[in-house]
């Protein structure tokens, strides 16, 4: 398999060997001899201490126990499921609404703008990291954690519950390729918290868009854009373009 | 495979250099994102005019995660471009970006998918070798003019700065639609802006 070539300094998770301190603690697989999850199910995910409160919230430690039969095995058909959303309705409330207020300002001004990514599911990121770690850092396909509400078999599992390694890295590949992944996608973020936006705003620069006080405000480049969001309550991130969210990250 | 590749940037070299002739002083140059997809490679720009004559260089990859400057090409090796609504945005001023569809994939760039740095119009460009393809510097004409091409990832996309003297004449945006960890250097985004 060829590794992915990178054109900017490779990610120190890419480097590190897997698992490796900032990965998640593997779960016991169900096909691995085990003194407690010895069963024919997936067993619930062990956190090990210190693992961030972020990753604890999104993974859910209480997976439900998952019969064999009902697993479906990875690939590409995965790719189309838990489509990013581009709906203001799908951020919190509050977000929301200070958001809708800022477009409306923008659009008020003679900008247009153009929803790229609203609400990422957790589920979606969920799969692009773990398919990542497999297709191209190496990971075990047998060790990789579950997910609740996500009934993926990594592992390829035939009914004795052995692992066909090449099928399920082929499967990890696709999955890469079907994203169109140059990265490993981390597991969380404002995206999957319903708390950011990426949307391209044009048209803009040369004219006044009124802040949240009524104060017209001149907009010489995208910049200038900066604090007439903040006074709504959408702050940019700058290292990311199209990026807004409720706290600037 | 390999003697393919060096076959093509061989050729491509000597067409650069007899179109290197041609081309303005340092007057111009302009950045953009090479990517490659569904076995085509793509540019992205914000120039929507490129003459068949203009010199573009690009970085491919060299395996292993590495990656080299740069391939060279010409505009015509390029189809009419097309409108983007994306990925690629105009992180500066807003302007439309525009995609161009090479019309043959070269070698270099076969395999998996790659993103990387474009710059057009400029005669000569050379990769720092400290910075690991972030930072390319383009040779300008006139005496103490400094020019470089500077790449970095923000926390769900990847930025390209061009840099003239201290100041930030453009900057593009690749949104990769997912996240990823952020590499860039805050102070990048504080360079003032040529107006």
């Amino acid at each position: 398999m060829a590794n992915f070539r990178h054109p900017w300094p490779i990610n120190p998770r890419i480097t590190s060997s897997w698992p490796n301190a900032n990965a998640f603690s593997p779960y016991p697989v169900w096909n691995t001899p085990s003194p407690v999850w010895d069963s024919p199910f997936i067993a619930p995910v062990r956190f090990v201490a210190g693992m961030p409160a972020s990753h604890a919230a999104n993974i859910s430690s209480t997976v439900a126990s998952v019969p064999h039969a009902a697993l479906e095995a990875s690939g590409a058909q995965w790719v189309s499921r838990y489509p990013t959303s581009t709906s203001l309705g799908d951020l919190t409330p509050a977000f929301s609404k200070a958001v809708t207020r800022f477009i409306a300002a923008i659009e008020a001004a003679g900008g247009s703008v153009t929803i790229s990514a609203t609400y990422r599911p957790p589920e979606r990121a969920y799969l692009m990291h773990y398919a990542w770690a497999i297709a191209k850092e190496g990971a075990s396909p047998t060790s990789i954690e579950a997910k609740a509400g996500v009934n993926i078999d990594w592992a390829h599992l035939d009914a004795k519950g052995k692992s066909d390694r090449k099928a399920a890295v082929r499967a990890a590949v696709a999955m890469v390729n079907g994203y169109g992944m140059a990265h490993s996608a981390v597991l969380v973020s404002r995206h999957t918290e319903k708390r950011a936006i990426d949307m391209t705003i044009s048209g803009i620069v040369g004219k006044s868009v009124n802040d949240a006080n009524g104060k017209a405000m001149a907009i010489k480049s995208l910049k200038d854009l900066n604090p007439v969001g903040k006074s709504y309550g959408v702050i940019k991130l700058v290292s990311d373009a199209p990026h807004w969210s409720d706290d600037g990250h | 495979m390999k003697l393919m590749h060096r076959i093509l940037i061989g050729l491509a070299c000597t067409t650069a250099t007899a179109c290197a002739t041609g081309q303005a002083k340092d007057a111009g140059a302009e950045i953009g994102f090479v990517a490659t997809a569904d076995g085509a490679a793509y540019l992205y720009t914000t120039d929507g005019h490129l003459a068949a004559a203009t010199p573009i260089q690009l970085q491919y990859p060299a395996g292993k995660g590495a990656v080299q400057c740069c391939l060279r090409l010409q505009g015509s090796a390029l189809e009419s471009p097309g409108g983007s609504t994306g990925p690629v945005t105009d992180a500066l001023f807003g302007s439309p970006v525009f995609r161009y569809r090479l019309k043959r994939m070269p070698a270099a760039l076969r395999g998996d998918p790659f993103i990387g740095v474009a710059v057009i119009g400029a005669p000569t460009v050379s990769n720092d070798p400290a910075s690991a393809g972030t930072i390319l510097h383009i040779a300008t004409a006139s005496a103490g003019n400094t020019s470089r091409v500077q790449t970095c990832l923000g926390s769900e996309g990847s930025n390209l700065f061009l840099i003239a003297d201290g100041k930030l004449k453009a900057q593009l945006y690749y949104a990769f639609g997912y996240d990823v960890t952020a590499t860039c250097d805050p102070k990048l985004f504080d360079l003032p802006t040529v107006q």
